[in-house]
């Protein structure tokens, strides 16, 4: 057995029952690591039991005895209130609630008792951040917004597409179209580049440093834009600060750190990315107060994106993407200061990886038979990186694809969607059937099909994530029988409109 | 029944209510937003939504309804708080979050004052805090937590593992006396079995 992680709490609070506590009390005979954090667990709980209880204040009593006086006279006869608080005092049987579902039900062939699924979007969203962020030459910045503890920022950025555009993306634009490139050489082939990218991967694992990162994501109707400030230390992780509206924290974070299989993961997605895409060194530019050398990638004969890597440290220093040859994000150091001294200390391994840990082919192939959706690859492009099967109440097979850009993770559960729990989503008849779409960092639809539900979340420019789904199941009919192929065709085109906010 | 003796009847119906919950509801307002000042105004607002909606209530557990009416409102306004901003880096965050730090004359520091422990649990984002605080200070099951944020079981398991990962970390940080944080060194199984 690998370490118990969430066990170790579950263990703790006594909610591990039967053959699942037998084994974990068993693999902690064992695991001197283990027994170390159900130690410092139980001391943690009995620290946080013994903080002292604060009593309110003598006016808070009073104040909360004036509410009912307060409160709006006359809307409601007081007899009913008096009706009302005895039940509420009596307190028995149990609270019914009114769900609101979407129009599911409508097709009715389906037995009742098939388990709803909610999908756990936080979750989800952290399997998928830790996912993204085993890339060096994805943004790190990007896990840190797709963390579950600022999940809340994807509803405000949601809010804020709808905003004109602000100032600064109008210098974003500006930047984007000049940028401060200076002819150094005429193309250099294409070993060039992956030496540079190499040098990121590299880089990624060896350097230690803190700045501040700037996000840009440009829509059709705005930019948005958050600062980050960054602390990575190779080996150890990363921890982000994000800066609210209200010039507070908005969380701080660690990213994943889990050594040398990122290293791992790293090559792994280097490759992907030289498999999917033409790439070339195609100048020199200065981020940061900082000489860099520019790295592009293009597909399908458009830009895809484009990487500034430091001349000094291999850091990647600016990473642009593209869609249909329009900037769709951009995430640049706007502040940097290498630490050096870590920087001696952590020298980078040899590129000559271990053996992977690696996904292995035949269990896809065995979730394949159990009816999961995880083919090898889901467009020309994107490749399976990541299997895997979620710890939690009800059985969850995520599978992780990329193109060395971008993440798409695939969460899927058996049942019928419990539509109800998806808020800050639209819905938009798909095909017959209905997808639940939500805009953000990540990109989340949902939709269910043949009894099963699928959670999609993308970082992916709006155009690649468009193909990546239209590759997956579509959703069901919400009545008649359609025709599967037919179905699919519309279905991919309609999702098409539906992703692509600028078409 | 006249209309002075029911309103006397509701008045005394929500001294009542007020009464048997509001230090329970203040304990864990103050718990989740870290400060007095917070708490009192989160209590107040849960007071405000519980007699605006006992028209709707339905009989079940009280207190369960009040859990769920303080930490919806806790995280609704935690939310509204993280907008992206669009300009530069505040350089006092320090003094901010130190403000927002218990102060001695608060009242309360003769009890078990552990202000390392108290700041930490401010700093662990909210979804987290709130499922840690459910679990650890309130007492409820994983199921009962489950039903009090309309989440699932996973996830509660899931934030409240993450938030004590945290917590650990955070304390681990802030170089805790040896008898504060006991780290590493042989754990007794047998007794060990005895307390899970």
């Amino acid at each position: 057995m690998s370490h118990l992680h969430q066990r170790v709490s579950a263990l703790v609070d006594g909610e591990l029952k039967g053959g699942a506590r037998t084994r974990a009390l068993a693999h902690l005979q064992s695991c001197p690591a283990c027994r170390v954090e159900v130690e410092q667990t139980l001391a943690l709980k009995q620290r946080l039991l013994g903080l002292a209880a604060a009593e309110p204040s003598a006016d808070l009593y009073s104040s909360l005895a004036q509410v009912r006086a307060s409160d709006v006279p006359g809307r409601r006869p007081t007899s009913l209130l008096v009706d009302v608080s005895r039940k509420v005092l009596v307190g028995a049987g149990s609270v019914s609630m009114a769900f609101v579902t979407l129009a599911y039900a409508v097709g009715g062939a389906e037995p009742a008792e098939e388990a709803l699924v909610t999908p756990s979007l936080d979750e989800f969203t952290a399997e998928f951040a830790a996912a993204n962020g085993s890339s060096p030459l994805s943004d790190p910045a990007i896990e840190a917004l797709g963390s579950p503890a600022v999940s809340s920022q994807r509803i405000a950025r949601t809010a804020f597409v709808n905003r004109a555009p602000e100032p600064v993306s109008t210098r974003d634009r500006l930047a984007v179209s000049n940028p401060d490139l200076m002819p150094r050489s005429q193309r250099a082939d294409e070993q060039g580049a992956v030496v540079q990218l190499n040098r990121a991967v590299l880089a990624h694992s060896s350097v230690a440093y803190s700045g501040v990162r700037q996000v840009s994501e440009v829509t059709a109707e705005t930019t948005i834009t958050a600062r980050i400030a960054v602390d990575h230390a190779p080996g150890q992780g990363t921890s982000y600060d994000v800066q609210d509206a209200d010039d507070e924290m908005a969380g701080t974070f660690v990213g994943t750190a889990e050594g040398v299989d990122v290293d791992v993961f790293a090559a792994d997605r280097l490759a992907l990315l030289v498999d999917a895409y033409t790439l070339t060194i195609s100048g020199a530019g200065v981020v940061a107060e900082r000489p860099a050398t520019v790295v592009t990638a293009a597909g399908g004969g458009a830009l895809a994106a484009r990487f500034w890597i430091d001349d000094a440290t291999g850091l990647l220093l600016r990473r642009e993407m593209y869609d249909a040859g329009s900037i769709v994000r951009s995430s640049t150091f706007v502040s940097l200061r290498i630490e050096e001294s870590r920087f001696l200390s952590h020298l980078p391994p040899e590129l000559a990886v271990p053996a992977t840990t690696p996904v292995s082919t035949q269990f896809a192939r065995t979730l394949d038979d159990e009816g999961w959706t995880c083919p090898e690859a889901l467009t020309d492009n994107f490749a399976l990186t990541l299997l895997q099967r979620l710890d939690g109440d009800g059985e969850v097979v995520h599978a992780s694809y990329s193109d060395g850009l971008s993440t798409v993770s695939v969460f899927e559960e058996r049942g019928r969607l419990d539509a109800r729990s998806l808020e800050g989503f639209t819905t938009t008849r798909v095909g017959g059937g209905v997808v639940a779409l939500r805009q953000g960092m990540p990109t989340t639809a949902v939709w269910e099909s043949d009894g099963t539900v699928y959670t999609v979340l993308t970082d992916a420019p709006a155009g690649v994530a468009t193909s990546v789904v239209a590759a997956l199941p579509p959703a069901d009919p919400d009545g008649g029988d359609g025709d599967q192929p037919h179905r699919l065709v519309r279905g991919a085109q309609r999702l098409a409109s539906l992703v692509g906010v600028g078409d | 029944m006249d209309e002075s003796v029911a309103q006397a009847s509701a008045t005394s119906s929500w001294d009542e209510i007020v009464r048997q919950h509001s230090h329970r509801v203040f304990r864990l307002a103050y718990r989740l937003t870290g400060n007095r000042h917070d708490a009192e105004d989160l209590t107040q607002e849960v007071f405000v939504r519980v007699f605006r909606s006992l028209a709707s209530y339905q009989p079940g557990t009280f207190e369960g309804w009040l859990h769920r009416i303080t930490t919806n409102l806790f995280l609704d306004q935690a939310r509204r708080k993280q907008r992206i901003r669009f300009d530069s880096l505040p350089d006092d965050v320090g003094d901010r979050l130190a403000g927002h730090l218990p102060t001695p004359d608060d009242g309360y520091a003769d009890q078990l004052f552990d202000p390392d422990v108290e700041l930490a649990l401010a700093e662990l984002p909210p979804d987290f805090r709130v499922a840690v605080v459910l679990c650890d200070i309130e007492g409820l099951s994983y199921e009962e937590i489950a039903d009090v944020l309309d989440v699932k079981i996973g996830t509660v398991r899931s934030r409240i593992h993450r938030g004590r990962s945290r917590l650990r970390k955070a304390l681990a940080h802030r170089a805790p006396t040896p008898d504060r944080t006991r780290v590493g060194g042989a754990v007794d199984i047998p007794s060990l079995g005895g307390r899970l």
